[in-house]
């Protein structure tokens, strides 16, 4: 089923997320400021014809279609429906890549130190990121971030920050101001966190947010093969085989200092990540040389 | 002995990530653990490898003993590498 456009009003945008471009149509004056606000910081269309149109539109009773491709589904509200198309062209965007593997992971620059902090869904990154952004640090990403496989630069795809109650309470706690960052906070972009306008760099600290959240937070070196094995837990089936993946995965942790988070109280946490973010990579991973096993 | 399918990629901090083709498993290991894979040769015996480690690393040659056997026992369970019967 094709979403109905409103020919009379419906209008286009064409958005480029690295070398995928896509056409966006719709007659909503607010979803397409919001498709603006988080696609457009992150370059150009490529040239040629963009490779898929994106639709959003009202449909009779007020719920809203949208539509990728062949795909689509209907939503109760504009923000669902957003939602649900940039799900979409995140997915899309990964599946068009032929040299680039996704990790689930936040984007955080602080100059030219770029952190990758990884885990799985869950652990909190998106709260972490949020109260990293209110610490100066640069959000391109709460979620996934591509790895080009011969630059070994991490190419943040965009996405609105997806935000449960707890953790816009936690937030409000830590005093960050929602208010400054947007209408709603459902609809937080990279824009929004001084993250949109990013440089393509490869990751020099890695880290992995691990276990129970506890009383304080503890962050600690680890080696990097640990952060690899960590890493390729979070990389979905991608362009490369599996052994390129490794590859891949094992390039970028040699240049990165790695660091197991176990997340406690947001402030605490945060101020934490934010030390070692700041502090780039000069404390490098600290060997341990001892006897282990 | 190590086992062919099993990708080693030795890492700037002494770690080693070791990947089994078959399994598609990934396991990390520390420097001690890398040391004692790259000894995993068919060249040396369970008690050279445990004599290595203990001319490396300060500690009680007895419990290096056991946490090495314990850590092939390991690397064997996973399908890493596999025992070799010495050749008479």
């Amino acid at each position: 089923m094709t979403a109905v456009l409103h020919a009379e009003t419906a209008r286009q945008d064409v958005f480029g997320v690295y070398d995928f471009s896509f056409r966006f149509l719709s007659s909503s004056d607010d979803a397409r400021r919001s498709m603006r606000k988080l696609y457009a910081p992150f370059g150009r269309p490529a040239s040629g014809k963009p490779a898929l149109n994106a639709v959003i539109e009202v449909e009779a009773g007020g719920k809203y279609r949208w539509q990728l491709g062949l795909a689509g589904g209907t939503a109760p509200d504009l923000h669902a429906a957003l939602w649900s198309l940039e799900a979409a062209l995140c997915e899309t965007v990964i599946r068009s890549q032929r040299s680039r593997i996704a990790v689930h992971g936040a984007a955080v620059y602080a100059g030219q130190t770029l952190a990758l902090i990884a885990g799985c869904s869950g652990a909190g990154k998106s709260t972490l990121s949020l109260a990293l952004a209110k610490r100066g640090l640069a959000v391109a990403t709460d979620d996934v971030a591509l790895v080009d496989a011969g630059t070994l630069d991490v190419l943040p795809i965009p996405r609105y920050v997806h935000l449960d109650e707890n953790s816009v309470s936690l937030l409000h706690a830590d005093g960050f101001q929602f208010a400054q960052a947007r209408e709603h906070h459902r609809h937080i972009t990279p824009a929004d966190l001084g993250g949109a306008a990013t440089q393509l760099l490869p990751a020099s600290v890695l880290i992995f947010m691990a276990g129970a959240r506890r009383e304080r937070p503890r962050i600690a070196p680890i080696s990097q093969a640990q952060v690899a094995a960590h890493l390729l837990s979070q990389t979905g089936q991608g362009p490369l085989t599996n052994l390129e993946t490794v590859a891949v995965l094992t390039s970028m942790v040699s240049g990165a200092a790695c660091y197991a988070l176990t997340a406690g109280p947001l402030t605490a946490t945060a101020d934490l990540v934010a030390d070692v973010v700041l502090g780039g990579n000069k404390g490098n991973c600290t060997v341990r040389r001892e006897y282990q096993q | 002995m190590r086992q062919g399918c099993v990708d080693a990629h030795a890492l700037p901090d002494h770690s080693l990530l070791l990947y089994h083709t078959g399994s598609e498993v990934a396991f990390p290991l520390n420097e001690s653990g890398a040391f004692i894979w790259e000894m995993c040769d068919g060249a040396h015996t369970l008690d050279q490898i445990v004599d290595a480690v203990a001319s490396k690393y300060e500690a009680q040659r007895e419990q290096i003993d056991k946490d090495t056997r314990a850590f092939l026992d390991v690397l064997i369970h996973h399908d890493l590498v596999r025992p070799q019967v010495p050749v008479a």
